[in-house]
């Protein structure tokens, strides 16, 4: 749905490189975009989306250039929710929710029963509902999240790109997010979700993508890419890997003592 | 959007406009004005249709740009405090009509455009182009820099016209003062007719573009994740703003405070959504600037106040009434 082909990016006054051979993003599937800090995530991720061009390479949405596209019809195909979300004025749920229509509108904005009724619908699978009239001051961390989450689905997407959604979440909101997720790959949606938790993005994601200072170290299938190996490579900490009961995707535990050799 | 809200302040609007021609030092009666039969103008129906209806538009019109601006202004650079003076445009305004009424040997005229109208534009018009090639990155306009760069350009300006000041005659001390003062008394159409070509386009630019500024007002990521262009909206909202503020102020000087606080006015009553907020605030800007504008001509009637003077006294105490009570409201 999504291809990036031989991506290279810096930024001014800066050594630091990305530099992303090759890289898609599949209708149905979660995929998870781990790595350290200053590892290139966040830039990859907007890179795909759009939103910063990049000095090598091309992005192609459904086979098309995307710097070729308008950024309404960009909007059509990709939801886009950046790590910092906020607002200089205290809207409602519901007033945010409507602005994801705006690619589908005309010259004054106005909804139609459509148009409403895609709003309805994200609100509902965000959870969202019964808040519609609250205003974002007033709601929690995880709320906030949904609440930006709601109009970005009411673009109606069929790529999803995530930068940190659960980072200031507890567990509990955490692993709601992601079965909200899971239920949207279900629906046929591509999801990208940006994360430093890589217990979760193993757990939830079918494929993973390990970055490394701006490199891409490994892809592939979360039992693949995580090995105790690797984590002690990038992360230079040494870590117990599990396996979760269920599913049998591996997860991390931190060592607490040192190794003795 | 919420029309009836609009068709709310719209009608306020009207109905200051309706009313304010018949307000001043002379008192003027309906019938001495809709008298059918004379040919011959009376005194009566000069003043009314030379003096008191041009004002009385051109007040409307001003303060109702300005507001607009304002609030359009407020949103885009997320900043409650921006209006557009603080965009140097005061400043440089000033300088450029100071110069022209210094040295009466600039003297133009260039169809229905005065000569301190002329340079006060072309001051306001060179700031902004200023600011915004300083501001403008490849990644977008700096906000903080465009910000900036306006506070010092009011800075260098004042500067200069201190330094001018010290070297000028007393009379045209006088008139700059008077100028700086804010003043919408002018006499005939040619200065409204003057404005139309500017600032009809802007309004329609800022008009146009209020849904992308509901966005906006999320930040630059969200707003181009849903889909706006938001190099293309903010370059043509603070190119319409400017063109908005530096036509009305070549006119009626650097009136303050309209633009600040109608939109805060607008928004703590009214709602969020700039669909609303932006014509709004020109129907409720217009129509404060009309009521000041009747107000200076009958407080110390038969003589004249500045109307800057009477919409910072007036406003001002009422904004703070507005902000005291909506708290009060909230908590």
């Amino acid at each position: 749905m999504i291809e990036l082909h031989n991506i290279v990016h810096r930024f001014p006054g800066s050594e630091w490189k990305l530099d992303i051979p090759d890289f898609s993003i599949q209708a149905s599937e979660i995929l998870g975009i781990i790595g350290p800090n200053g590892s290139g995530k966040s830039t990859l991720l907007r890179i795909t989306a759009g939103i910063i061009k990049p000095l090598e390479g091309t992005v192609r949405l459904s086979g098309k250039k995307i710097n070729k596209l308008k950024r309404k019809e960009i909007a059509k195909k990709i939801g886009y929710l950046p790590q910092e979300t906020g607002s200089e004025y205290d809207y409602t749920v519901e007033e945010l929710a409507r602005m994801g229509r705006y690619s589908y509108t005309g010259t004054f904005g106005g909804l139609g029963p459509l148009d409403l009724k895609i709003v309805r619908e994200s609100l509902k699978s965000t959870d969202m509902e019964n808040m519609s009239e609250r205003r974002l001051s007033r709601l929690s961390g995880g709320e906030k999240k949904r609440a930006f989450l709601a109009s970005v689905l009411a673009q109606s997407p069929d790529i999803l790109l995530l930068d940190e959604p659960t980072s200031s979440l507890d567990i509990h909101r955490q692993v709601q997010f992601f079965r909200l997720l899971r239920r949207l790959a279900n629906q046929g949606m591509g999801v990208a979700v940006v994360t430093h938790d890589v217990n979760f993005a193993s757990l939830f994601c079918q494929k993973l993508v390990f970055l490394v200072n701006g490199g891409l170290l490994s892809m592939g299938k979360p039992e693949k890419v995580i090995s105790e190996k690797t984590i002690k490579y990038v992360y230079g900490e040494d870590v117990f890997l599990g396996r979760h009961p269920e599913t049998d995707n591996p997860y991390l535990l931190p060592r607490l003592f040192k190794k003795t050799k | 959007m919420n029309k009836k809200t609009i068709i709310i302040y719209a009608l306020l609007f009207c109905a200051v406009a309706v009313i304010s021609p018949w307000i001043g030092s002379e008192s003027i009666s309906p019938a001495e004005v809709f008298s059918a039969g004379t040919a011959a103008p009376t005194p009566a129906k000069e003043i009314f249709w030379l003096q008191r209806i041009p004002r009385v538009l051109l007040a409307l019109i001003a303060g109702g740009a300005l507001a607009l601006t304002g609030a359009a202004f407020q949103v885009l650079f997320r900043n409650p405090l921006v209006e557009p003076f603080t965009l140097g445009i005061s400043g440089s305004s000033s300088l450029g009509a100071f110069i022209t009424i210094l040295y009466p040997c600039l003297w133009l005229r260039w169809g229905p455009f005065s000569s301190v109208q002329l340079f006060a534009a072309l001051g306001a018009g060179t700031s902004l182009l200023l600011i915004y090639t300083l501001s403008n990155r490849p990644e977008g306009v700096d906000i903080y820099t465009l910000l900036l760069a306006g506070v010092t350009i009011s800075i260098i300006c004042s500067g200069a016209i201190l330094l001018l000041t010290y070297f000028s005659d007393p009379h045209s001390l006088v008139i700059f003062q008077h100028w700086m003062m804010g003043g919408i008394d002018i006499i005939g159409y040619q200065s409204l007719f003057s404005l139309a070509p500017l600032l009809l386009p802007a309004i329609v630019v800022l008009f146009y573009h209020s849904k992308e500024l509901n966005h906006i007002a999320l930040n630059d990521e969200m707003a181009m994740g849903h889909g706006v262009d938001i190099k293309t909206v903010r370059r043509n909202v603070f190119i319409g703003g400017g063109l908005a503020a530096a036509s009305v102020v070549s006119i009626v000087g650097p009136i303050g405070f309209v633009g600040l606080i109608i939109p805060h006015a607008v928004r703590r009553i009214s709602g969020l959504d700039q669909r609303t907020v932006l014509p709004c605030s020109f129907f409720l800007g217009g129509a404060s600037l009309a009521l000041c504008d009747a107000a200076a001509r009958t407080i110390i009637a038969p003589t004249e106040l500045p109307v800057g003077i009477i919409t910072a006294v007036i406003g001002g105490p009422l904004f703070i009434r507005l902000l005291v009570s909506r708290r009060l409201h909230k908590l």
